[in-house]
């Protein structure tokens, strides 16, 4: 290789093709980041209120704690149960955590699509988005999770968009959805909110 | 009932759609690669198609080692040989190519090089193939096709080599890459993409995979071919002619050359005009003079191009017959766009012979030079038409 | 044809079909600087004198190392181990698998260990440590229906754990897929309607779940057609070759499909009463299939409706009307299953009450389906199928599908984006 290197030196200037080091797009990154936590928040709100939610976190195992971001450079929002079984939204920081289970969406462009609800997580999975470090079970439990709190959070128009199926109101009644979508909301931007913040920093 | 005997193989892992120029880094990864060099020619990079992949790879963990753009319409070994200093130098370990033609040809080349740690890519032509697995290598098919990118085959300083070795390992199409640059460029490589798909289905092996991927090509180009030539910069059809292209690049890759492709790469390597002209001019007459020869092509022909519905409608005996005529109506999209007779090129008679003996003498080709002046002689009287 | 917004295929093993294809075996091997392979089976396909038919093909070409046919019936960690500690002590360098779902899972677990060093399968656990090209492996299926040569996954057992290992990578995929006639002419005719129809359900649901796309379609339609012309064919005449080729093309080429676009409900559940009732795959999808396509008719009646130009042939396609082309196909896998039945002496279950185990018992007992139910929900399949699939659907389906009756369609519960 030397040899060529030479002679080809002469008529290649290398400095014309600089390096390109990775730019970053801080817009899309703070939109995910802020998605993130909020539904980090509304899981841990609505392992209170929903009674489906409360009980796929009970059959989850003990201390069990995930992860939901975007490879490879984050953001992410990490949750885990407690010793009690109470779920909580534990912040950002991945650092000096044991971690059960990562959901990895594969770039930031991809994590954009989700959760600007352009593509249901349903899809964004059938598209290969996620990479599931972990027990796939356990994987398909949280996806579950997310979906039910989409269902809570987003105005029917846009739930619609996210999920495969939006429930019947025979099934979820109008009343009790709005109750738990208010409960969701002042449970989510609660003083625990600021707490968990002021922790992650 | 058929018989299977066959051999298929496609290396290439297909990415298309939405977010695919995102998903490299990853797939970089997967491959264990940290740092592509990127070669491209001067057009893409002045239409500013390298921005977009640079923009692309943000957030991903991963540089480009750099971004070559030298390729203009000519590949070159000395063009190859500069890329893999490059590559070196910068520490690079994989390949994207950003374009087809010469850009895909020198960058397969140039992955020959720093693979087997060599300058002297002519030993791989003259009986020493290459040996060993290559660099990872991904294609990004911008622009125009000639229709070996997908496929095993590479063309430099006009010496052809064929290896499953260089087959690219994964294949981006993403709709931000693909647009045409004009109209008769779409309509170029639209014909190129037919061709493949018409070698694929005429070929004597019977392989029901060879035939999924030219019948995914032919479909998309039916559905598609027509508005991506009258607005080539749309981005919806210029992607669906561009995994047209794909998927007929693979499929021809596995079957016997074509009699017309053989011709028409002679005749531009001689004449200098766009092998789609050829293509064009000599396909009416070929598929005559093949179906005299060998029978007439399977059905499958038409339920690729006509779809379901029209091939169902259709009675048995009628279905090769029929498939034939809506291909020839997909070339004549073309109209407008690619010259029709071959007097209108005023080519002398002596260059037309020589390209049918340099086609005839080709290793690999299953026609002789008689076979392909037939098909000039058929074409002249207007045969097939 | 059909664009997706997103798709991503790769078939990247080569095939090599035909009455002759194991002699060419060496001449590829050495393509790949191999020349001297293990060879991993279980005790049915040597029995059967399957191996004796491959050495005799391959004839001296080959220094044929160790044959292992130990292989249980779920693969676990252990074997692969052990048997990637004999593949270095009798230095081999590329593998033969000769079988059906199992003994390809242990080899591709077999090529991750002695590919990439280390002492143990364990140690390649998780997403993406599979990132190197492995050690040449060829894959000879010699039931016509997993179509586990074309997939990239390998499900490996931990029995201490109780878990399953799914390993993920396009280098799981093997370098050859071998389809000889002579592979499949001992599998008995029960066994082959059952894993053609598991071949049959990988295209269908494939063509109609949520990953689709144009290549795995036209590779789905292809393989649909040949099961529905050659099937009973086979299952009535074992000795024609051609047709058992056929077959065997189609159980591949559905792989193919399956691997790239990934299948639904009929898996989903098809799994779950599996892994609790431990009943044969194929019959399981044989008998899910009608009620994987009714359960979706709603979201997908188009594409099912397209199946039956594959499934019925051309002619029955152009004399149906479009609205009325679903139901058909529906109606024509159900008699499929009928006929199979009657051309198997009654081998071929209809329903799900119809599966026995070997000792004669009701393999899957009605009691049973609740806790079905329950489970569908730790299974992948489920993010695939179109409409959502929560437990109570699964038990609406399974209890149709247990006494056989087609579904009730006011049961199946609608909403979301089409």
């Amino acid at each position: 290789m030397k040899s060529i290197s030479k002679s080809v030196n002469k008529t290649l200037n290398i400095s014309r093709y600089p390096e390109i080091p990775p730019g970053t797009k801080l817009i899309k990154k703070g939109y995910v980041f802020v998605m993130l936590l909020i539904v980090g928040r509304a899981i841990e709100a609505a392992s209170k209120v929903d009674q489906s939610v409360k009980k796929i976190f009970g059959d989850l195992p003990e201390r069990f704690t995930f992860y939901l971001g975007v490879a490879p450079g984050g953001p992410y929002m990490v949750i885990g149960k407690d010793k009690q079984g109470n779920v909580k939204y534990l912040g950002w920081n991945l650092y000096g955590r044991k971690i059960d289970l990562g959901l990895d969406i594969k770039n930031l462009e991809s994590a954009f699509k989700v959760f600007t609800f352009q593509e249901s997580t349903a899809q964004a999975f059938a598209y290969d988005r996620f990479i599931v470090e972990g027990n796939l079970p356990q994987a398909l439990a949280v996806v579950r999770v997310i979906d039910i709190v989409e269902i809570h959070l987003l105005p029917k128009v846009i739930a619609r968009l996210a999920v495969k199926r939006y429930p019947k109101w025979s099934e979820l009644s109008p009343v009790k959805k709005h109750l738990n979508r208010v409960r969701i909301y002042l449970k989510s931007f609660s003083p625990g909110l600021i707490k968990v913040i002021y922790r992650n920093l | 009932m058929q018989n299977l005997h066959y051999e298929f193989y496609s290396q290439p892992k297909i990415t298309s759609g939405a977010c695919a120029l995102e998903s490299i880094p990853t797939e970089l990864a997967s491959n264990d690669a940290h740092k592509p060099l990127v070669i491209t020619g001067r057009e893409h990079t002045r239409r500013g198609l390298d921005k977009t992949l640079i923009r692309a790879f943000a957030d991903s963990g991963c540089p480009l080692g750099g971004i070559f753009d030298e390729i203009r319409d000519y590949a070159g070994i000395s063009l190859a040989r500069q890329a893999a200093v490059l590559f070196a130098e910068r520490g690079c370990d994989a390949i994207v190519a950003v374009g087809g033609g010469p850009v895909a040809d020198v960058a397969r080349a140039a992955n020959l090089l720093v693979s087997h740690d060599t300058q002297d890519l002519f030993q791989f032509f003259n009986g020493s193939p290459p040996g060993k697995r290559l660099k990872p290598f991904i294609h990004i098919p911008a622009c125009c096709t000639n229709g070996s990118e997908s496929g095993k085959t590479i063309t430099v300083d006009n010496r052809r080599l064929t290896s499953n070795f260089l087959y690219p390992d994964a294949i981006i199409l993403d709709k931000r890459m693909t647009a045409a640059c004009t109209r008769r460029c779409a309509a170029q490589s639209a014909l190129t993409t037919m061709d493949n798909a018409v070698t694929a289905f005429l070929d004597g092996e019977h392989s029901p995979m060879k035939d999924a991927f030219a019948h995914a090509g032919v479909g998309f180009a039916a559905a598609s071919l027509k508005k991506a030539i009258k607005r080539p910069k749309n981005r919806k059809h210029s992607l669906a002619m561009a995994n047209a292209g794909v998927m007929a690049g693979i499929a021809a890759a596995n079957a016997a050359p074509g009699v017309v492709r053989g011709l028409a790469e002679e005749l531009e390597k001689i004449t200098g005009i766009a092998r789609g002209v050829f293509i064009r001019i000599f396909t009416p007459a070929a598929l005559a003079w093949m179906t005299q020869k060998t029978g007439p092509p399977g059905d499958d022909l038409l339920l690729a191009a006509g779809g379901m519905a029209v091939y169902a409608k259709t009675p048995e005996q009628q279905r090769p017959q029929k498939g034939v005529e809506m291909f020839l109506a997909l070339l004549d999209e073309t109209r407008g766009q690619i010259p029709e007779t071959l007097s209108s090129l005023h080519i002398p008679a002596y260059r037309l012979e020589k390209a049918c003996v340099h086609a005839g003498s080709r290793k690999d080709f299953p026609f002789s030079p008689q076979d392909c002046l037939e098909i000039i002689k058929q074409t002249q009287k207007g045969g097939g038409r | 044809m059909f664009m997706p917004d997103f798709y991503d295929f790769c078939s990247r093993a080569k095939t090599i079909s035909g009455e002759n294809a194991l002699e060419k075996i060496p001449g590829h091997l050495a393509g790949l600087n191999a020349n001297r392979p293990l060879i991993i089976t279980d005790k049915g396909v040597e029995d059967a004198g399957l191996i004796d038919m491959v050495r005799d093909a391959m004839g001296d070409e080959l220094q044929i190392g160790p044959v292992y046919n130990n292989i249980p019936v779920d693969s676990d960690y252990k074997v692969v181990d052990e048997i990637a500690g004999i593949y270095s002590r009798e230095s081999c360098d590329s593998i033969l698998a000769v079988g059906g779902g199992s003994v390809i899972d242990t080899a591709k677990g077999v090529n991750i260990v002695v590919s990439l060093g280390g002492g143990s399968l364990l140690d390649y656990q998780g997403a993406g440590k599979v990132r190197k090209r492995l050690n040449p492996l060829a894959i000879l299926p010699t039931t016509t229906g997993t179509g586990s040569e074309m997939t990239l996954v390998a499900v490996i057992a931990d029995p201490d754990r109780h878990v399953k290992m799914g390993f993920v990578s396009y280098f799981l995929l093997p370098d050859l897929a071998v389809l000889d006639p002579r592979l499949t002419k001992t599998l008995p005719p029960f066994l082959t309607a059952a894993t053609a129809m598991d071949a049959l359900s990988h295209a269908c649901e494939s063509y109609y779940c949520m990953e689709k796309n144009p290549l795995s379609d036209a590779f789905a339609l292809r393989a649909i057609r040949a099961i529905s012309e050659n099937l009973l064919h086979v299952v009535k005449n074992p000795d024609d070759t051609q047709a058992r080729l056929e077959l065997a093309n189609a159980s591949t080429m559905a792989g193919v499909a399956f691997s790239n676009s990934m299948v639904g409900m009929v898996h989903n559940i098809g799994h779950t009463i599996g892994a609790i009732c431990h009943v044969p795959h194929g019959n399981c999808m044989s008998i899910l299939m009608p009620y994987g396509m009714e359960y979706n008719l709603h979201r997908r009646a188009g594409y099912i409706g397209e199946l039956l130009f594959a499934l019925g042939g051309p002619e029955t396609y152009a004399q149906t009307r479009k609205n009325e082309r679903p139901e058909k196909v529906i109606a024509l896998v159900r008699r499929l299953n009928e006929d199979l039945h009657d051309a198997t002496d009654g081998k071929h279950p209809r329903f799900l009450k119809e599966i026995y185990n070997p000792q004669g018992e009701q393999a899957i007992p009605k009691s049973m389906l609740s806790e079905i139910a329950r489970n569908i929900m730790a299974d992948g399949a489920r993010m695939y199928n179109p409409e959502e699939l929560l437990p109570d659907d699964a038990r609406m389906v399974l209890e149709h599908a247990w006494e056989g009756t087609p579904l009730d369609r006011r049961k199946i519960k609608k909403g979301g984006k089409k």
